[in-house]
């Protein structure tokens, strides 16, 4: 068992990104980096959701000038790839929370799989929502 | 995998030694996460207050995701029509919810991925104190939003 990324004398961005490595032939090692991929993305979202919001105190005209710019391709691309995001990580979570209590971990490779699976199914009906209706 | 001690059926923070993704399979032996020096341990606290602000948000981030974007022609609401939504209670309370669970989940998810590269626990307390004062910010700036745009005339 290796321990690199947790030494403390390493440095802390290394540190930070040893979940980056792919040297962990596990599953549950894809699962994590591609949930904190996620979450990292999620925030930075967030912060700029809260930024565009402040445009609504600007009034009618400050907001609905920004409709047109949000209802354009390359935003509802953004939006699908979006979805993807939020998607995997809300049912990777469920897949989290369902290791913690103990069921699941038999068929942590058939869990995980599941979970992908259904990201991509709901990301292709949301894409398909968003960019073809 | 000898080493790897993480309980199988209650979490109590990952242990240090175990790789990102570890999956605890039955039988494991049982001996717990150690803490940081100094500190208790409140990881398996905080998980689970994670864990529950992730269940609230899939329900609340859902009704978000449906109510303002699914359900519109088009997919997003203009001023009149955000303002209108706001001034419903059901729907007021389900967006402040959404507000207060993504706000404790982001702050316990970043404090998670700082507890990696920290060193001492001083510094862990200082950050995860910053991390709640910004939440708390970023809460107060979006209630104050709502409240300007349903008092809007």
């Amino acid at each position: 068992m290796t321990t690199d990324g947790l030494r403390p004398d390493v440095g802390i961005l290394r540190r930070h990104f040893y979940w980056l490595q792919p040297r962990w032939r596990d599953p549950g090692w894809l699962a994590f980096a591609l949930n904190r991929l996620s979450g990292y993305i999620l925030v930075i979202y967030l912060l700029a959701h809260f930024v565009v919001l402040s445009r609504l105190t600007a009034g009618p005209a400050g907001w609905d000038s920004l409709l047109e710019i949000f209802g354009s391709q390359p935003f509802l691309v953004g939006d699908t790839l979006l979805i993807a995001a939020v998607v995997f990580h809300g049912l990777n979570g469920l897949r989290v929370t369902a290791l913690t209590f103990g069921f699941g971990s038999r068929h942590p490779s058939l869990l995980f799989g599941v979970v992908f699976a259904a990201s991509v199914v709901i990301t292709l009906l949301a894409g398909w929502a968003i960019l073809v209706e | 995998m000898s080493g790897l001690t993480r309980p199988t059926g209650r979490f109590l923070g990952r242990p240090d030694e175990a790789y990102p993704g570890f999956v605890p399979l039955p039988g494991d032996d049982a001996e717990g996460a150690r803490p940081l020096p100094g500190t208790r341990n409140r990881a398996g606290r905080l998980w689970m207050a994670q864990a529950a602000t992730g269940a609230l948000l899939i329900v609340f981030l859902g009704l978000h995701l449906v109510a303002q974007h699914l359900l519109v022609p088009g997919g997003l609401r203009d001023y009149a029509a955000v303002v209108a939504y706001l001034r419903q209670p059901p729907a007021l309370i389900a967006e402040l919810g959404l507000l207060g669970s993504v706000i404790v989940h982001v702050v316990l998810g970043i404090r998670a991925g700082i507890v990696e590269m920290v060193k001492s626990a001083a510094w862990l307390r200082r950050i995860t104190i910053g991390l709640w004062i910004g939440g708390a910010v970023a809460f107060a700036y979006a209630a104050w939003l709502t409240a300007l745009l349903i008092a809007s005339a």
